[in-house]
């Protein structure tokens, strides 16, 4: 697993001290290319903390993967790799069955060049992940609204055009 | 005489037959394409004239025909639809008031009375009344031209602009890559019936292509179909960019009928000595907008064309369709732009989500660089804002030269 974190900005101050120009700004993003970008699945924006304290607290949020990666382990078959993450994709389209919203919300990302094949790919495993955390046997459109949301599609450059994305768009039943 | 319509056919059985005297009478007209003026006079005849003027020997025997003939077009294509200015669905650029008052009769003569297109009246209105941005250019252009031309086309469809052009090769054929490239909306004005079009279906497969053609299926187009191409492609567009063409009647006959319609006019500067620059040259000494990149020419597009702007990156999501992602847009304007603040109300954060993912998949909303919502609208209003900036920052204060 890969976790990083990045300043907004060269000087770290993202509010009215900060003195980065746009140059600067562009400058800073461009220090993560867009292929290792593509490769993040979840992406967040942290802000400062607000007044109402933190919403769960880590033993929770434990309990609540442990309970995730339970739902998981049941799914599969003795043997085969169980988390989201390592499903092979012939078998994720029978983990995580999209229906017709949450499809075409993929779709439609995919055909705009919001996602590549292999993102939409990582949204379907995502949005399964979501489902898993609520205890929800089903994936819903609103589990792929959030991991759509989650990569950040709009901050990220636009997706490399793939010559022929409808087979591995076809596999994930979008 | 042909067979009556297979496919649903909006136009009138007057303006189809129109069409198809058009269409039989391309011999005539290919020889007057030498002379473009003379041919778009030619085409504004109506039916009568046109066999006066046309027709030759064969005067007699074509308005025998167009007399006896109820509804002379084949569908020919299977998913051909046609509109005529006496339909409601036909684009309001090509109606002009004061022409038609001044004609006496209903539309503007100079525009084609019968368009056929690949999709249905209504969503082909709605495609071409969105802002149209026309490049139009040399079919004979160099690589610069071609990469300027597709840039164009990316930096306008990244802005959810629509761009225009014909199905020639060179300029029109990047500027409408460029546009696929990002999946914007296109809009391609063939240059002859539409059952003859065989690349339209190559046009890239993440662009929204509207193909229409005012020539009746089985007309070849011959050489007046890409002048009158050009001339639908200008009436329809909000801003014509030239981006090269040489220094004859032929290649800047886009500027003569974009004065004549007339539409703002702008063309992209090209490398000195070079005869594709000499062109857009003599159109800049003339008062042309200067045009350098996709910023220039989105803050020249009509401020209410900029308002207009097409929501959805395409006809077929016409805004929010329903009263709570309409609100939810509303709300993320107004400045709850985050998913933090817009629960602060309440709400399900599901639900909510998925909202803002469909429409920013839908082009109407996208995120600043600290990842909150911004509505596309005023992304694009502050990158002309910030074009305006820049050519302000350029413009010599009132009193440099006596300073100097």
């Amino acid at each position: 697993m890969l976790l990083a974190a990045t300043n907004p900005c060269p000087c770290g101050m993202q509010d009215e001290r900060c003195t980065c120009s746009e140059t600067d700004l562009a400058r800073h993003r461009r220090r993560v290319s867009g292929p290792l970008l593509e490769r993040i699945d979840l992406i967040a924006f942290m802000r400062r903390t607000s007044d109402g304290g933190p919403l769960t607290t880590s033993a929770r949020a434990r309990e609540r993967v442990l309970a995730a990666r339970e739902l998981q382990r049941s799914r599969a078959r003795d043997g085969d790799p169980y988390l989201n993450a390592e499903v092979p994709v012939s078998a994720l389209r029978t983990h995580a069955e999209l229906d017709r919203r949450g499809a075409r919300l993929l779709r439609r990302a995919a055909e705009r060049g919001l996602l590549s094949a292999r993102g939409a790919e990582r949204v379907v495993r995502v949005a399964r992940t979501i489902a898993d955390v609520q205890e929800s046997s089903r994936v819903s459109a609103e589990h792929v609204g959030a991991a759509v949301a989650m990569r950040s599609a709009g901050a990220l450059p636009p997706a490399p055009v793939e010559r022929h994305p409808d087979r591995r768009l076809r596999a994930l039943g979008a | 005489m042909r067979s009556a319509p297979d496919a649903p056919a909006e136009a009138c059985g007057g303006c189809l037959r129109h069409a198809w005297l058009v269409a039989e009478l391309s011999g005539p007209l290919h020889a007057c394409a030498r002379n473009p003026e003379r041919l778009l006079a030619t085409l504004a005849l109506g039916a009568d004239e046109l066999v006066a003027a046309l027709a030759g020997r064969r005067r007699a025997d074509l308005a025998a025909r167009l007399g006896q003939m109820l509804s002379p077009i084949s569908g020919g294509e299977p998913r051909a639809f046609s509109v005529c200015a006496h339909r409601p669905a036909f684009p309001r650029a090509l109606r002009n008031p004061a022409r038609t008052a001044q004609a006496g009769c209903r539309f503007d003569r100079r525009a084609p009375r019968v368009l056929f297109a690949d999709l249905p009246p209504e969503l082909m209105r709605r495609a071409l009344e969105a802002p149209l941005v026309a490049i139009v250019g040399s079919a004979r252009c160099s690589a610069y031209g071609a990469e300027t031309a597709r840039a164009l086309g990316r930096g306008l469809a990244a802005a959810g602009v629509t761009v225009a052009s014909t199905s020639e090769r060179g300029i029109a054929r990047a500027a409408r890559e460029g546009a696929c490239e990002l999946g914007g909306t296109t809009i391609v004005v063939e240059s002859s019936g539409l059952d003859r079009v065989e690349h339209r279906r190559a046009a890239g497969a993440h662009g929204r292509t509207c193909t229409i053609t005012e020539l009746a299926p089985g007309c070849a187009g011959r050489a007046f179909g890409p002048i009158a191409a050009q001339r639908l492609v200008i009436a329809l567009a909000s801003l014509v960019v030239v981006v090269e063409a040489r220094a004859s009647a032929l290649e800047l006959n886009a500027a003569r009928v974009a004065l004549d319609w007339p539409r703002p006019l702008a063309a992209v500067p090209g490398r000195a000595g070079s005869p594709t620059a000499d062109g857009p040259h003599a159109l800049l000494r003339r008062g042309a907008a200067l045009v350098c990149g996709a910023a220039d020419a989105l803050a020249l597009l009509p401020a209410r064309a900029h308002m207009d702007a097409p929501r959805a990156g395409g006809w077929s999501a016409e805004g929010p369709r329903d009263d709570a992602a309409r609100e939810l847009l509303a709300r993320v304007a107004e400045g709850e732009d985050t998913l933090d603040r817009l629960l602060q109300r309440g709400g399900d954060a599901g639900a909510t989500l998925l909202a803002l993912s469909e429409l920013e998949v839908a082009g109407l909303l996208t995120r600043d660089r600290d990842g909150a919502y911004i509505p596309a609208e005023r992304e694009r209003e502050s990158a002309a804002a910030a074009a305006d900036a820049l050519l302000a920052g350029l413009k010599p204060s009132p009193g440099a030269a006596d300073d100097d």
